[in-house]
């Protein structure tokens, strides 16, 4: 199966502000795409829009399958082809980690998992001692493993996760580089929001940097 | 869809329960305000047993309108409400919110009446009135503190300021509440016009502010 997401020509401004404009990109079924860029060069922004809790001012956003199903951003349905972990974790802080799954899976529809297979997926996580203990007694870096955990039970097309490696020791990196390549060969397409692009198994990088430079250039052409 | 609404409004009235000082200050605040009615009137017991449903209907919208700021406070530390938002409308959200803070919090809060009844000397016969008053009432002001809520949910210390906002909005209910409860005070035993005219606000506040808490949840995840 090929599936191809291609942004074209898409500017993003919020409250007045340009962040982006013109962006121009394509991801391709399997690839994991390193968005990297300053603080405030719009990474946030850019997953935001992509998932579709932002509107963006012109261009278009749409992902087409070989099969010739063929999704457009500003369609209703687009939310069911996105799975998204923003800076914050999607974690409700009185129920434990066995709960949450619970949650997250009735949520997104998903068959609910036997205690065995939560098991399992807490272990790959290394958070067995904790899946009893509410949230709210978790290190940040715990909550953060979590959030990958839940994102990982999800099936979807297009994942998008937004600095997941804030507050990751070596042990999480480790499971989230894991994750990374069981989703590269799931056949989905992944964004990634980082500053430490070198450890991410990417194959195409995503440089905002680079997109706004050229935008400061496009503007300062424009009065003339 | 629906299930959806069903799983938001049970997961908010767990965490009511499980987390008891919301209910608990509330309930003490209702009970405060009631015990310190009578140091106002210089404890004149007829004054107070004739115009005690007016103190009981002040005490309880003043009551809900502490709820605003936890309606959604758990969403501002977390991103679940983003993640809702991509599958399932915000409207539906808010209005499951509504139900569960009538649930987890009202209803709790008019089987305290009868206690603050006692304590402002109202008759017996009174009493009955009174709840089915707040019972019809409730629901109306449920869902504008869930508006309140929205209004707050990027402001943290604004919940003061939208409690002000939205005490106005109470006004009406306060009114027909007291009308209804006081009905057989002026014995009009078959005019049951005030308790008609509380269930057209429910369900006026049904029909429309779900859509407006919804638009602005829109707005504000918009401006995250």
């Amino acid at each position: 199966m090929t599936m191809e997401l291609s942004i074209h020509n898409v500017s993003v401004a919020r409250q007045e502000k340009t962040i982006f404009s013109s962006l121009n990109f394509t991801a391709y079924a399997g690839d994991i795409v390193c968005v990297t860029g300053k603080n405030g060069s719009g990474k946030t922004t850019l997953l935001r829009c992509l998932c579709g809790l932002l509107p963006y001012q012109n261009g278009q956003i749409c992902l087409s399958h070989n099969t010739g199903r063929y999704v457009q951003h500003t369609d209703s349905q687009w939310g069911r082809y996105v799975s998204f972990l923003g800076s914050k974790n999607p974690l409700y802080e009185h129920y434990s980690a066995q709960e949450n799954i619970d949650i997250w899976c009735r949520y997104w529809q998903l068959p609910r998992l036997s205690s065995q297979e939560k098991e399992r997926k807490l272990d790959e996580a290394d958070l067995t001692k904790q899946r009893d203990t509410p949230i709210h007694y978790f290190s940040s870096g715990q909550k953060r493993r979590l959030s990958l955990v839940l994102v990982s039970l999800t099936y979807n097309s297009v994942y998008l996760l937004d600095e997941p490696d804030i507050m990751l020791d070596s042990c999480g990196q480790a499971y989230l580089q894991n994750l990374l390549t069981t989703l590269s060969e799931r056949h989905v397409i992944t964004f990634i929001s980082t500053h430490h692009s070198k450890s991410i198994p990417s194959n195409q990088t995503l440089n905002l940097d680079e997109v706004s430079r050229h935008h400061c250039t496009h503007v300062s052409v424009t009065p003339s | 869809m629906l299930h959806s609404f069903f799983y938001v409004m049970w997961y908010d009235i767990r965490s009511y329960i499980t987390n008891l000082s919301t209910l608990a200050t509330v309930c003490l605040f209702y009970l405060s305000i009631i015990i310190v009615i009578p140091f106002g009137l210089d404890g004149n017991s007829t004054v107070i047993s004739q115009s005690s449903t007016g103190f009981i209907w002040i005490a309880f919208v003043l009551c809900a309108l502490l709820c605003i700021e936890k309606q959604f406070s758990q969403d501002i530390h977390t991103d679940i409400l983003d993640i809702l938002s991509l599958r399932y409308s915000l409207a539906l959200i808010c209005f499951s919110k509504a139900i569960a803070v009538w649930v987890a919090i009202l209803l709790p809060l008019i089987l305290f009446t009868p206690l603050s009844a006692i304590l402002l000397h109202l008759p017996f016969s009174q009493l009955y009135p009174l709840l089915i008053s707040l019972l019809v009432g409730s629901p109306a002001i449920a869902f504008i503190i869930t508006l309140g809520g929205a209004l707050s949910l990027t402001h943290n210390r604004g919940s003061l300021l939208v409690a002000i906002l939205c005490l106005p909005l109470c006004i009406p209910v306060l009114i027909f509440g007291v009308t209804a409860a006081s009905v057989s005070i002026y014995g009009y035993d078959n005019n049951t016009s005030g308790l008609k005219l509380l269930f057209a606000l429910d369900l006026l506040a049904v029909a429309l502010l779900p859509w407006a808490s919804g638009e602005i949840l829109r707005i504000e995840l918009e401006n995250k």
